[in-house]
């Protein structure tokens, strides 16, 4: 860049070093302003949303921006300029009186349009006062004091290279800790802890600081740093875009059962405590009176299940203390065991110990499908039989029929008369899992006139749900029946005869014409227990007893005592701890899981006549009694207006060819909004949100048991915008630094020796930004016709295509053009 | 060139002796259409997945994957006592009750397992659990379950199967239902016992019927011009009952079929990576000369690789219907051909032989590695999940981020040849610098592919999943790579990394490229995890090896050039780092 004072011209064209020290108080001026600025847009949202509801509303932040954005713009002019004029940098500062002024502003009554154009004028106005009183060049050097020296030197080293390489190492280093902490504590733990922490904020922020400072290092720009410059301001972008991302998104998701309409949703991010009061009866419309109520902040890090937070609740009715001592960001019910079930429920608590192996415990409770056997890897099994009758203890423990298959017994109803009794002889014969075996039995009932036809033998009976008998275990007599038919002058009658429930061979459904007759499987076998196994029973009215085969193949048996291992005559131990008779679970919950599921706290409440303890899930809440009055804790997630009314009219789905995978769902939902007016139709499905006053709504999923209910994923991210150019223009700048710096730096050479202005390479800059930029139009014009269809891929591959075709022109002609034009060659290397 | 390969194919790949001694002519019964899946594929396909599904090997002891099949359906006993279905590993398999003798005695036969009592209880209880809440041993033994219940379906063995005819008998969905795909029904094939249920008419079932029993006792008399008429005849009745023409889920065509068959017996993706493993030794031979021929040979040699590889990738997209983003298998194959394509475009410009060095040793690498594990990629030809197919993005996003690999990943070969020569050449060496500014030219290509890839993915998931950056464990690792890699290359302006350093660089920017594509999948979940992946997953020996490779030459190189550093210490005091600078400077 020439300068108007041929002193700084001297001084910056050729020791680079004392030209930067000459630029220190430039550099002082405008990094400070800069710095302080950008700062201030950052933490504004967060001084004016911290702790509180609303706070600073979105067009309150817009128009800080606006004086920012403004101010830093035009005093960014009036520093080069003044600069030029060998004027202090500090001139700049009244270009950032529309900053200032905009908290003011915003205060008065007016039209945004207003508002916003008063603060773009103050700037304009404040930089255009600048402007005037450094029109004359002085030639004396920009005057500084100690305090401008040390800020610059300050931010000087705020520029250096090595501070920067030392962030993104940090970074990078805190983003592996931060991958591992999520797959230990589920990406919610992960950002609260890492990614969106005030420590990584604070690194972010000094990033930026470092980005700013080390662009301005770069003052006087030359042409050949035009893609360096655009990279660390789009990363500037980028990194404000985050932080308007941060305190600026809120999602959340919107439920709607057909019919229904709502403008509220509950976000997925905040959720809020708050104590109710009873006014009225319980029973008779209860209606609940808010009466305290804040931000829930135990819920921020499900890493931390205990997090102990104390609430003092002060109101006019009473005061009390809340305590939240658990949270579970996904709770499963636990068990808290204790012997005072009011019905009989054996359950045992135990251990088994393998040879010369560490104790292995185990739990088994009676009613409980998934706790009724234990298998210690192959070894050993230990199974709970469960609660049964004599009959079948009987065959547990020995049996007595250990030939044939019992008697199959038919008596009289009346008096109980034995009218025949027949040994079962079911055929011996090889069969499939399922299948009954044959039963070969035709006689004649003395007597009745009727005749009983074996139809089927099950050594395991089971129905399945569709109601017909199986034999589930062929040759393990569990569950011994048999099938028989009574045919005689009514027709013809099935009946299943089961050894071990009398009763339910008795049982009056079975009996259809002739009732009177009774058929029963007199047969005790002895219950087969494989090697290996040992069998818990639990007899109606008598003690627990375990039962197994020693290694000499005798049956063992004993009483289950707490305390007392059993004597299995094998190398294993099995030692009962805990024997119950009246087991019983106590509500409470345990954590399952850090990803957000089944949210659940515990709350204790403390007033000053006593405590009691809740459980609350989330979106639920605990009623209890305290000073007489009856209040209820409510944990509950934030509802936020959307400002408009949506109705859902119907809910549709479409299946895939060759699934029952649906391929699409819809909600077609009427809306109804203050401009657009107040029965629209809309639709949304998978790939088509919503997009209106800022908000998305996604069709997220569904629920069709009972009412078709559709949820929709709600967002909405002020940074979006900001963050797609600044990734945009990182790109293309990305390009342009790695693959035509060498271009650059030949025509940078040529400008100067053609004693171009500084205009002209300064729009030379922005046309090889341009150039890049061009190449990607055709993509970004076809992105604009079809934003999310099926054309959007073919967009972006058009831009891919257009750089590589874009630099390739620039490497290839362009520049050899130049170097034929001007004679100069490429200079070799980085 | 179709021709020729077959031939050159036909040639090799003579049926090789194995658990089966039949000496049946294939070639026809391989196209008998199927639908399995979701997608319509020749038997040669079926057989290959289903042997692989069962055994764990498409060639169990070198059998023809569809003879093995053919075999199993017409020949019961085999099935029913041959030692087939394999186990996991032997801790687990004894857990099961199975007598494990070695880590060798990996498969059981039909028979063993249906008379385990305590696999079926195991599995019983198993199968009553919430699927979430497995671990991997439990997983691993239902698989077994699996294996065993698809030989079962195959042999025709157990109850369900009774009192069908043999060789009728058996899970075979060759036959289409006599209905036409309907929307908002399940449209499944059936197989041949089954035609009267979809609702053929006795005599349309007895022609197909007819078939089989030709095929079976063609197979069991070892007779392979009437086992040939035998397939002909049941292809011919299959298509005698009209397959769906229009819609979705219209028949792919026999051309198709074929198509699919000369794939998978051409392996093109298997011959590339022997075809880049030939060019390696030739560009090293290369190396020490000036000679043209010598450098073009190999380059020559790496572009005919990557020709039959094109060709796979290819064929491989007209028979999947789809482009090749869908699997991890197929993104490794992507790499690697992005990795030739690179290694002969950068070739072709420089000039050195460094790159066709390194570009056919990373496509060697990439595409054996693929074809290597099919336990941790599977290879199979599968339908896309519906949330990567809504949106074109993807078909973008991934090229864009594989070809960044590819880019990275030669940097990363570039540093290894640059550490190995290291020690013999220190870091003075003039083709060392050469090597060093090679890698500059390739990583910024890298990075700015990988940048616009991410971005692309932002694109991409914010339409798909509402969000433009989420933390995904992918999403965080590929930060960090980019990150990595942004410091490699800043640490050289600021002149901080010299030739050794930047080669250190590269190699760290590597692993963290390795853990960005298969640790955050493998080892973590998250949104991108492609295969089935166990958290708790055990690490394959491999891994350990390559880990402890890799640190290895990093200590090996940095304690040898500390040394280096010790003994010109006074003479030179910079050597990877500088000393601090005093005085700012504008920087260049």
């Amino acid at each position: 860049m020439s300068h108007a004072n041929p002193a700084l011209a001297a001084a910056t064209t050729g020791l680079r070093t004392s030209g930067a020290r000459r630029l220190l108080p430039f550099f002082s001026a405008l990094m400070t302003v800069l710095f302080t600025e950008v700062l201030a847009l950052l933490i504004i949202p967060f001084l004016a949303t911290k702790g509180a509801d609303g706070g600073v509303s979105g067009a309150q932040l817009a128009l800080s921006g606006i004086g920012i954005v403004s101010g830093l713009t035009l005093g960014a002019v009036v520093a080069i300029v003044a600069d030029r004029r060998g004027r202090s940098a500090w001139w700049m500062l009244p270009a950032q009186i529309g900053a200032v002024a905009s908290p003011l502003i915003a205060v008065a009554d007016a039209s945004p349009l207003a508002m916003r154009l008063s603060v773009f004028g103050l700037s304009l106005l404040g930089a255009a006062t600048a402007m005037y009183f450094v029109r004359a060049t002085v030639t004396e050097p920009a005057p500084h004091t100690r305090l401008t020296r040390a800020l610059g030197r300050f931010w000087w080293s705020v520029g250096d290279i090595r501070l920067g390489i030392g962030i993104m190492l940090v970074m990078a280093v805190a983003l592996f800790a931060g991958t591992w902490w999520e797959s230990a504590y589920g990406s919610r733990s992960a950002k609260y802890v890492f990614y969106t922490s005030s420590w990584f904020g604070g690194l972010f922020l000094l990033f930026a600081a470092s980005l700013i400072a080390a662009t301005v290092r770069k003052y006087p720009f030359r042409l050949d740093q035009t893609g360096w410059l655009a990279t660390h301001a789009a990363l500037v972008g980028l990194i404000i875009a985050s932080f308007m991302t941060f305190w600026g998104k809120e999602e959340g998701e919107l439920a709607l059962a057909e019919g229904q309409t709502a403008s509220v949703f509950a976000l997925d991010t905040e959720t809020r405590l708050a104590v109710d009061v009873l006014e009225g009866s319980e029973e008779a419309k209860p209606r609940w009176t808010p009466v305290w109520e804040t931000i829930a902040d135990f819920d921020l890090d499900p890493s931390v299940v205990e997090p102990d937070r104390r609430y003092p609740v002060d109101t006019t009715i009473g005061s009390m203390d809340l305590l939240v001592d658990r949270y579970f960001a996904n709770a499963r019910p636990s068990a808290v065991t204790s012997n005072d079930y009011p019905h009989p429920r054996f359950a045992l608590e135990g251990e088994v110990v393998p040879p010369g192996g560490t104790p292995v415990p185990f739990t088994l409770a009676e009613g409980d499908p998934e706790r009724t056997r234990f298998d210690l890897g192959g070894l050993l099994k230990v199974v709970l039989s469960g609660r049964h009758d004599e009959l079948f203890i009987q065959s547990l423990r020995g049996g007595r029929d250990r030939t044939g298959h019992g008697h199959l017994v038919v008596r009289s109803e009346e008096g109980g008369v034995e009218l025949l009794r027949v040994p079962l002889e079911p055929a011996n014969e090889k069969r499939e899992r399922g299948t009954p075996a044959t039963l070969p039995l035709d006689m004649k009932i003395p007597g009745t006139g009727l005749s009983i036809v074996g139809i089927g033998w099950y050594d395991c009976l089971r129905f399945s749900h569709a109601g017909s008998a199986m034999d589930v275990a062929p040759s393990l007599p569990a569950f011994p029946a048999a099938h028989v038919a009574l045919v005689g002058p009514k027709g013809r009658e099935e009946r299943y005869a089961a050894a071990f429930e009398p009763a339910w061979s008795r049982d009056a459904n079975q009996r259809k014409q002739y009732a009177d007759l009774i058929v029963e499987l007199d047969y005790i076998p002895e219950f087969p227990i494989a090697e290996g196994s040992v069998y818990l029973a639990a007899p109606t009215g008598g003690e627990p007893f375990w039962v197994s085969n020693g290694a000499d193949g005798r049956r063992r048996s004993g009483r289950i005592v707490a305390g007392e291992a059993f004597d299995l005559g094998v190398p294993i131990t099995i030692r009962p701890r805990r024997v119950f008779d009246h087991y019983r679970i106590n509500e409470g919950y345990e954590l399952a899981g850090y990803r957000p599921g089944n949210q659940m706290i515990r709350v204790r409440v403390a007033g000053a006549e006593g405590a009691s303890t809740h459980w609350v899930r989330l979106d639920g809440e605990a009623a209890f009694g305290l000073a007489g009055q009856r209040f209820r804790v409510r944990w509950s997630r934030t509802r936020r207006d959307l400002g408009f009314a949506l109705r859902l009219d119907d809910f549709r789905r479409e299946f895939h060819p060759g699934s029952e995978e649906p391929s699409a769902f819809e909600s077609h939902l009427t809306l109804d909004h203050a401009r657009l007016g107040q029965a629209v139709p809309v639709k949304i499905d998978m790939n088509h949100p919503l997009r209106l006053d800022g908000w998305r709504l996604y069709q997220a999923r569904y629920d069709i048991r009972g009412t078709e209910m559709s949820f929709l994923q709600v967002n909405r991210d002020p940074g979006l915008p900001l963050m797609f150019l600044s990734c945009a223009l990182l790109t293309l700048a990305m390009v342009v630094v790695f693959f035509q710096k060498p271009y650059l730096r030949l025509l940078e050479r040529h400008l100067e020796q053609s004693g171009a202005s500084a205009a002209r390479r300064c729009a030379a800059g922005f046309a090889t930004l341009g150039g890049a930029f061009a190449a990607t139009v055709p993509a970004v014009v076809l992105y604009a016709v079809s934003p999310e269809g099926p054309l959007v891929g073919l967009a972006a591959l058009l831009a891919i295509v257009g750089l590589i075709v874009e630099t390739l022109i620039v490497n290839l002609w362009l520049k050899r053009r130049l170097t034929r034009s001007t004679g100069l060659l490429p200079s070799t290397g980085a | 060139m179709r021709a020729l390969l077959l031939t050159l194919l036909i040639a090799t790949t003579v049926c090789p002796q194995g658990a089966v001694q039949k000496s049946l002519d294939l070639d026809e019964i391989r196209r008998l259409p199927i639908l399995h899946r979701d997608r319509y594929k020749p038997l040669d396909t079926f057989a290959r997945e289903i042997v692989r599904e069962v055994t764990g090997k498409v060639k169990l002891d070198g059998t023809d994957p569809v003879l093995l099949f053919l075999a199993w359906r017409f020949d019961p006993e085999l099935a029913r006592t041959g030692r087939f279905i394999r186990l996991p590993e032997v801790r687990v398999a004894k857990q099961l009750g199975f007598d494990i003798a070695s880590s060798e005695d990996v498969r059981v036969a039909w028979d063993v397992v249906r008379a385990s009592e305590t696999f079926h209880a195991r599995v019983g209880a198993l199968r009553s659990k919430d699927p979430e809440t497995l671990t991997s041993d439990e997983t691993e033994i239902l698989r077994v379950d699996n294996r065993w219940q698809a030989l079962g379906a195959i042999a025709g063995l157990g109850s369900s199967w009774q009192g069908a005819e043999p060789g009728i008998r058996g899970w075979l969905p060759a036959v289409p239902p006599a209905q036409a795909p309907e929307p908002g029904v399940r449209y499944q094939w059936v197989s041949p016992q089954e035609m009267i249920h979809a609702g053929w008419s006795a005599a349309r079932a007895e022609s197909v019927a007819d078939a089989l029993r030709a095929l079976r006792t063609a197979y069991l008399a070892d007779d392979s011009s009437a086992f040939d008429a035998a397939a002909s005849e049941l292809i011919s009745s299959v298509q005698a009952l009209g397959l769906p023409t229009e819609g979705k889920l219209a028949f792919t065509g026999m051309d198709m079929m074929d198509r699919e068959v000369l794939h998978n017996r051409a392996r093109p993706f298997m011959f590339s990576w022997v075809i880049y493993l030939l060019a390696v030794p030739l560009a090293l031979l290369a190396m020490p000369f000036r000679s043209r021929t010598l450098w073009i040979l190999p380059l020559v040699v790496l572009g005919c690789g990557l020709t039959l590889h094109t060709w796979g990738m290819i064929e491989r997209t007209a028979i999947s219907g789809r482009a090749l983003v869908g699997t991890f298998y197929e993104s490794m194959v992507y790499v690697a051909a992005a990795a030739a394509l690179l290694g002969i475009v950068f070739e072709l410009v420089f000039r050195r032989k460094w790159f066709v060095l390194s570009g056919s040793l990373l496509a060697f690498v990439g595409l054996y590695v693929a074809e290597s594990f099919p336990d941790f990629m599977a290879p199979e030809i599968s339908k896309l999940r519906p949330v990567l197919n809504n949106n074109s993005l993807i078909h973008v996003h991934v090229p864009a981020i594989m070809t960044a690999y590819a880019a990275l990943f030669l940097a990363f070969v570039l540093a290894h040849v640059y550490l190995v020569r290291f020690f013999w050449r220190g870091d003075r060496d003039p083709q060392q610098t050469e090597l060093v500014r090679f890698m500059y030219w390739v990583i910024p290509v890298g990075e700015v592919l990988l940048f616009a890839g991410i971005i692309l993915g932002g694109v991409w998931a914010d339409a798909s999943w509402g969000r433009f950056w989420g933390w995904d464990p992918k999403e965080t690792a590929s930060a960090i790579t980019f990150l990595v890699y942004m410091v490699v290359i800043h640490g050289r302006w600021a002149g901080w990394l010299r030739s050794f350093g930047s080669a250190i660089g590269s190699l760290i920017g590597g692993w963290s490229l390795l853990w960005t594509y298969y640790g955050a999948n493998f080892f973590q979940t998250g949104l991108h995890s492609y295969a089935a992946a166990d958290a708790d997953r055990s690490i394959p020996t491999w891994l350990w090896i390559f880990t402890g490779v890799e640190l290895a030459l990093f200590t090996a190189a940095l304690l040898v050039h500390a040394r280096n550093r010790r003994r010109t210490v006074g003479a030179n005091t910079r050597g990877m780092g500088t000393t601090p600078r005093l005085t700012p400077s504008s920087g260049a």
